[in-house]
């Protein structure tokens, strides 16, 4: 494996949520590296913890609740978890920039197109109106969008979502940023735009060379863009692997069974290997491995105590008493 | 996989311990923490009681007159003082307690029932029915809301009963203008569509869920204009088109004052007094209210 | 499978919504349904498939004419309910029900577990008495796989897939003979999706159902489909069983759609046809065949005629220029 450089460590982040009926641990020890052109996937499902970890990083926390109780997070081997308001906001959009599931919301509805590219080009680099105007154009034009000029001048309900999905990625790059990061960029689109998009993300990681944090749902997608791939249930990382190693050895009995779970083009079944139950409420958040409650290998001590991580070799680790004992045994 | 094991252990515990949330306990958990509004509760409350049994506790009758302690101020005798007849003012504004109160709650009651109900019929069935009961709303809402009063106490004649009927006039529109929006947001949720693919008819969608649906802003503007109803009912008897003397309704009891102001303040600050708590508890209940049925608020 | 009784007939099936044109007082329509012709078998599932916009929920909705169609004929179980107005069509809601995509906004949030479930007894009287009812309550909770204890319960202390749960049981207490299940696995996470596919085709099985599925996603309307119809712009492009459809997909925007399905497997293969644009407005669909703006094989006269069926052969139905005699050989 060749030695790229690790442009974000998360190191041991804990994410707490001080609400009126107590706090809500959403991240609850999470650490994960990002190499240097990459993409790295963060599967899981609501309540697992993975858009609050990519909010902790963006450090759109500040107005919420939220708050980083513990761990670090390296950006370029500079920890920006204790940075002030002001040096967290000339991070965003100029080295780590984010893309929202719902581009319309995070769109401006009454700024022109044109104009939201540029005010963010001219917030962050000391160049001329008329000279961001044409980063911007140039920008938008890469994400393969038709009749740019046009575009520039339109407002946001003028567009198709798979048209402003694309705005916001020209968006997101236009400062040229070290991170991207993408939460579910694609749920909200339909399968043919989706696969647009995909589509574009892979081009511009072969361009442009962006590391990206992939954050959804979809195994299928993960499949298709990500190079490494972080399992999340209930604020912990339960797996971690490349994302060959990961599909073709699932370890951890929670991957296993989303993988089992989600009916595949082709396959025929009549019944779907369910994982039972319900991802626990975080009120009453189970004493040992969270996943024990749900899990058919569970024994006396998945429900005592929580696994470490398990090194299973090439950068494989597993959190699970299974693994530990060598085995299914 | 059996049906039972889709139920793990944990969930079926922990939902099973806790106390069964309905809407209306959640209500009641969200507006005992709010201070004023439960202090505003309390003095409500005690207006009521006032309303009920004012005239067996006060101390003197309302038409006790005593000529040897005219326009005196607060005493020990006459804890408010007394007026020009010399009856005693704490009695009076005790008394006249239940006079402002049933006008306020009667006028605002037909006015919220009537409102309602021309709001929920077009709201839901649109169309003509809805664009005449909207233009009549557009109509009453063009006047400010005592002139309107006053020309309908004109046309009726003066007197109590005639305030009400004016009172409630004008607060229908209000009344009707919210539920016809909620109607119209309600009517195309998902919940009221299923009900309608059950073969729901359209009594029980209306009564049944949106009605409901409606009610948290119904009882928060049925609150609020308590409070300004009774304003307006006793602008109307100060104007000398409600009450009639010798009634000790708070709007009678400030204007009789008027004419004493600079030499007996009290004649006119107490009932003006009552009349301001009033209103203001009224309106900080209705706050109160608000903030604990804001379905918003609730989710969270 | 074996020839088996006709449950749903739909013959040139319409719904147009009027919106305001350009010019005052006059109308436009969207065609959100146009001449939409199928048939469901009893005990078949039949799914429909398409992206956004394509018509299918709003096809799903006119068939119990939740949305009165504009004009067409439905029979249901031979009773031809084209005309029925409100009041007839309150009868024959006891055969068809609905179960909805949100399961967040489906259900009353004032309304105990209870009380919905309850409801369509209560409306069409199919309890005699107070105990009758809580009984009926109790066992139509359990064949959903929810517990005694949950009917005092409300729909905000439930997760989405126990409230999809509580939809189902809803739908099932007036024992129709069909269910309409518009989207009701996509709001929901991964795991919980197979709970739900699962479940419905276990009641499925054990209350002999009939469903017409709608749903965007392809591998979930593989899964528990019977036969598949694809739509476009408010009509089917293709209509075959799930194995002729997707091996042998004959309509290129249903090729296209399989082939933008993102496959949960980092080694394979993909040999994606990626189609250009968005879906155009159904206000003023193209002429000829809908797909011609978008169709990587459009030839000239897909820009003037509408494309004809094709039986391909007893059970493939394809609505495509392709197929044409003269361009056979």
């Amino acid at each position: 494996m060749e030695s790229r450089k690790n442009i974000l460590e998360v190191k041991n982040l804990h994410t707490y949520f001080h609400t009126s009926s107590g706090i809500v641990r959403s991240v609850d020890g999470v650490d994960f590296t990002l190499q240097e052109g990459k993409t790295l996937g963060i599967v899981g499902e609501s309540g697992s913890g993975k858009s609050v970890t990519a909010l902790s990083i963006m450090g759109l926390l500040d107005d919420t609740t939220g708050r980083i109780e513990e761990g670090e997070i390296l950006l370029d081997g500079r920890d920006i978890v204790p940075l002030s308001k002001e040096e967290k906001r000339q991070i965003r959009g100029n080295k780590i920039s984010m893309i929202f599931q719902e581009p319309m919301t995070s769109l401006n509805p009454v700024m022109k197109i044109g104009q939201q590219l540029t005010e963010c080009i001219l917030q962050h680099q000391k160049v001329s109106k008329d000279e961001a105007w044409r980063i911007a154009e140039e920008m938008l034009r890469k994400t393969g969008v038709p009749r740019v000029e046009r575009m520039m001048k339109e407002y946001p309900f003028q567009l198709s979502g798979g048209q402003r999905q694309r705005v916001m990625i020209a968006m997101a790059l236009v400062c040229r940023p070290r991170i991207l990061i993408a939460d579910e960029p694609t749920t909200a689109l339909d399968v043919t735009i989706q696969a647009q998009i995909l589509d574009l993300m892979n081009n511009l990681k072969r361009d442009i060379g962006t590391s990206t944090l992939f954050i959804t749902h979809d195994l299928g997608v993960v499949a298709e863009v990500c190079d490494e791939v972080v399992v999340m249930y209930c604020g912990r990382v339960v797996e971690k692997a490349d994302v060959y190693e990961l599909f073709a050895h699932p370890t951890h009995p929670y991957t296993k069974g989303l993988l089992h779970s989600i009916p595949k083009l082709g396959e025929r079944v009549d019944e779907l290997e369910a994982i039972p139950g319900n991802v626990p409420n975080p009120k009453y958040m189970p004493a040992g491995c969270k996943f024990a409650p749900r899990c058919a290998y569970a024994t006396e001590k998945c429900h005592q105590a929580e696994p470490a991580f398990t090194d299973l070799g090439n950068g494989h680790t597993c959190r699970c008493w299974l693994c530990e004992k060598g085995g299914m045994a | 996989m059996s049906q039972k094991e889709m139920n793990p252990k944990d969930t079926k515990e922990s939902m099973q311990n806790e106390e069964i949330r309905t809407p209306v306990s959640e209500v009641i958990r969200k507006f005992v923490r709010q201070k004023n509004a439960v202090i505003a509760l309390a003095f409500v409350l005690l207006l009521v009681v006032f309303a009920i049994i004012g005239e067996s506790v006060a101390p003197y009758g309302i038409n006790e007159y005593d000529y040897s302690c005219i326009l005196q101020g607060p005493s020990a005798a006459h804890w408010l003082g007394t007026d020009e007849f010399g009856r005693d003012l704490f009695s009076r504004i005790l008394i006249g307690t239940r006079i402002s109160l049933s006008v306020g709650l009667s006028a605002v009651t037909v006015g919220m029932i009537c409102g309602t109900i021309l709001g929920l019929l077009g709201g839901y069935y649109r169309g003509m029915v809805d664009a005449v009961i909207m233009r009549i709303c557009d109509t009453l809402f063009a006047f400010p809301g005592i002139i309107l009063a006053i020309a309908i106490v004109a046309i009726l004649g003066s007197g109590l009963g005639n305030v009400v009927i004016a009172v409630a006039v004008f607060s229908t529109p209000t009344f009707a203008r919210l539920v016809r929006s909620r109607t119209l947001a309600l009517k195309n949720a998902v919940f009221v569509q299923a009900a309608r693919n059950l073969g729901a008819s359209d009594a029980r969608i209306l009564f049944y869920h949106i009605l409901p649906g409606a009610l948290p802003e119904i009882i928060v503007q049925y609150t609020m204009s308590i409070g300004s109803s009774i304003l307006t009912a006793s602008s109307l008897s100060f104007l000398g088109m409600g009450a009639q003397p010798p009634t000790p309704e708070w709007g009678l009891l400030l204007s009789n004052g008027r004419n004493y102001m600079m030499t007996a303040f009290h004649t006119t600050l107490f009932p003006g007094i009552a009349i301001f708590l009033t209103v203001l508890s009224f309106n900080l209940l209705g706050d109160g209210l608000r903030d604990a049925l804001d379905p918003k608020l609730t989710e969270g | 499978m074996n020839p088996q009784k006709t449950l749903l007939k739909v013959e040139d099936l319409r719904l147009y919504y009027p919106v305001p044109g350009k010019k005052i007082g006059q109308l436009e329509y969207i065609k959100a349904v146009d001449d939409v012709s199928f048939e469901v078998k009893e005990g078949e599932v039949f799914g429909i498939v398409g992206e956004s916009g394509c018509g299918k929920s709003t096809l799903g909705r006119a068939i119990c004419k939740l949305n009165p169609p504009t004009s067409g004929k439905i029979v249901l179980d031979g009773e031809d309910i084209s005309d029925y107005g409100s009041r007839q069509m309150r009868a024959v809601r006891k055969k068809v029900q609905m179960v909805f995509q949100d399961p967040y906004a489906s259900l009353n949030p004032r309304m105990s577990v209870f009380e919905i479930i309850a409801e369509p007894l209560k409306i069409h009287h199919l309890t005699t008495s107070k105990e009758q009812m809580k009984e009926k309550v109790l066992d139509l909770l359990r064949k959903v796989g929810l517990d005694d204890y949950h009917a005092n319960r409300y729909p905000h202390e439930f997760s989405g897939g126990q409230r999809q749960r509580i939809g189902i049981a809803r739908a099932l207490a007036v024992q129709p003979k069909l269910i309409i299940a518009d989207e009701p696995v996509s709001a929901l996470d991964v795991s919980i999706q197979a709970q739900v596919l699962n479940l419905l085709n276990k009641l499925k099985r054990e209350l002999n159902l009939t469903y017409i599925f709608i749903a965007h996603d392809l591998s979930v309307v593989e899964h528990i489909s019977d036969r598949i119809g694809v739509m476009y712009l408010g009509n089917f492009v293709e209509v075959g069983s799930k194995e002729e459809l997707y091996q042998n997909p004959l309509h290129p925007y249903t090729q296209a759609l399989l082939s933008a399905v993102p496959v949960p497997d980092p080694t394979a293969k993909k040999e994606r046809i990626i189609l250009e644009g968005n879906i155009p407005s159904a206000l003023n669909p193209p002429t000829g065949c809908r797909f011609h703006t978008r169709c990587p094989k459009c030839m000239p006269c897909c820009k003037t005629e509408a494309p004809a069926c094709h039986h391909v052969d007893g059970t493939h139905a394809v609505y495509c220029h392709l197929y044409d005699e003269k361009n056979k050989a």
